[in-house]
């Protein structure tokens, strides 16, 4: 199908129409990522599709020529973050730059969804990542990684947390940080739309729904980040429906009595 | 209001991009680099779970030694069949899962206090269905004895099943604390069953199983202290390593 002739036509994406990512290129051989077909292609042959995600949504294939990665880890269909994450363990920067572009984003908004301002979620951010690196040789490759960052970032937001808890118990200063939803100055952002939502709801049920149903996490891994079961999730965001549903319910009830009134 | 329409609302909420200041991506790819180096990684579960019930086995053994193994050569043969494998697939899983806890994102099957239950359970019932003599002779003065032999043992079990696991990150110290105290008061009850020659049941029952209960609340403590506890010097300590 595609031999290495093509690596330069691979690179500019220009085969086929398709978009296209090169994962590997080998002495011998290229394995690379079709965007539209979900395919991963590999020595020139087409592996095989990748199915929707799944689970944890993880394919794995082993090849044993040594001037290759042992392993690749794809995961589909949108990122290779199992890929990056094993490279970046090898000490390769362009990796640790991508996966750092790529994961910042949605560690960011799970701070901003649990804090009230976005400064602190920038610490926090910065802090995780100098957690992650410290603690990168924990990955382990064949493993989910979303749910190894997210396990990280909460073990930083507890931290910063009980931080803020001895801070305010010395500065008297209970009303700031305390309430999720708590007004921010300025113009209002998504990730604020998504707090707001979310308020009503304790910590532990919002960051389950922040995690399954914003960063798009199956339960399995929603329950490896959280250290729990996938029973505990499904009971956590069962709860966590039932709130929102009552809160909602209410807000609207109000909201038509004021348009009666009116 | 229904599901699909919070459904709906969450769904809208994740599909608008959400950035991040390319300065502050830039900090943070910029501090990586700077001690970006190849990284051992961990070695596989059921390796460290192997290290992890070794270390534990030896250090029973090794206390029993030097203090005698009166307690094996007492028992039946039924006993024997029955308590040291049951020890034994206790240890293995208190191992798995206290390597599950010192590594990010791992599966969990057994929540720590679970496992902490589940292990005192299963020893009173061996217990109880194997020791049947219900005379009671200086039931403190011996079981604090017994108890506090289990314990001195726990201490360089958990001491060397955390060195064994010094690579880990407990993103829970409190939970890992627990189930390190909890297989590492196994050991201390395995070496009780090979060295302790009192059998009467209520003794076994009550100052045997005790070391594990015991152990894990110890271990647990020492891992709330070590992290939570040490506030000023842990924000002293984070203040000194900033992300540049």
């Amino acid at each position: 199908m595609f031999s290495l002739g093509d690596v330069e036509k691979l690179r500019s994406g220009a085969v086929g129409g398709l978009e296209l990512r090169i994962i590997q290129i080998g002495t011998n051989s290229v394995t690379f990522w079709s965007f539209q077909a979900n395919t991963l292609w590999w020595d020139g042959k087409r592996v095989r599709p990748c199915r929707p995600r799944t689970g944890n949504g993880l394919h794995e294939h082993a090849h044993k020529d040594k001037d290759w990665i042992k392993t690749i880890y794809l995961m589909c269909p949108d990122s290779n973050l199992e890929m990056l994450m094993a490279r970046y363990q090898e000490g390769d920067f362009a990796a640790a730059t991508a996966l750092v572009e790529g994961v910042s984003p949605q560690l960011h908004r799970f701070f901003v969804a649990q804090l009230a301002r976005r400064s602190d979620a920038d610490d926090l951010l910065q802090e995780t990542w100098l957690r992650i690196h410290r603690v990168r040789h924990t990955y382990r490759s064949g493993e989910p990684v979303l749910p190894w960052f997210y396990a990280i970032a909460r073990h930083v937001r507890v931290d910063h947390y009980r931080k803020a808890m001895r801070t305010r118990a010395h500065e008297q200063r209970l009303t700031e940080i305390s309430t999720p939803a708590a007004t921010v100055s300025g113009e209002a952002r998504p990730a604020d739309d998504l707090r707001d939502l979310l308020a009503p709801l304790p910590e532990s049920q919002r960051e389950v729904i922040e995690m399954l149903k914003v960063a798009g996490m199956s339960l399995e891994e929603v329950a490896r980040a959280t250290s729990t079961s996938v029973g505990s999730v499904k009971q956590k965001v069962h709860r966590a429906y039932r709130k929102l549903r009552e809160t909602m319910s209410a807000m609207g009830n109000r909201k038509g009595q004021r348009g009666g009134q009116a | 209001m229904t599901d699909r329409e919070i459904d709906e609302a969450l769904k809208r909420v994740s599909q608008t991009p959400h950035a991040v200041e390319p300065e502050l991506l830039g900090r943070i790819a910029g501090s990586i680099k700077a001690s970006l180096q190849p990284v051992r990684r961990l070695p596989p579960t059921w390796t460290l779970a192997c290290g992890l019930a070794l270390t534990c086995t030896a250090v029973a053994v090794a206390g029993a030694v030097r203090a005698g193994f009166y307690g094996i050569e007492k028992m039946s043969l039924v006993q024997r069949a029955l308590i040291f494998p049951v020890i034994g697939i206790l240890s293995w899983v208190a191992a798995t899962e206290f390597v599950n806890t010192m590594i990010p994102g791992s599966r969990r099957r057994l929540s720590p206090g679970a496992l902490l239950g589940i292990g005192s359970v299963v020893l009173v019932g061996v217990f109880g269905l194997l020791f049947r003599e219900y005379r009671t002779d200086h039931f403190f003065s011996v079981g604090m004895v017994c108890l506090l032999t289990g314990l001195l043992h726990a201490i360089p079990a958990g001491l060397l099943s955390w060195f064994v696991l010094r690579r880990g990150f407990a993103v829970n110290p409190t939970s890992a604390g627990l189930v390190a105290g909890t297989l590492a008061g196994l050991a201390g009850v395995g070496l009780l069953e090979l060295h302790c020659p009192n059998f009467q049941a209520f003794h076994v029952l009550v100052w045997h199983t005790a070391v594990e209960p015991v152990s894990g609340a110890a271990g647990a403590l020492l891992g709330w202290v070590l992290h939570w506890g040490r506030g000023p010097i842990a924000e002293a300590s984070a203040r000194r390593t900033p992300i540049s």
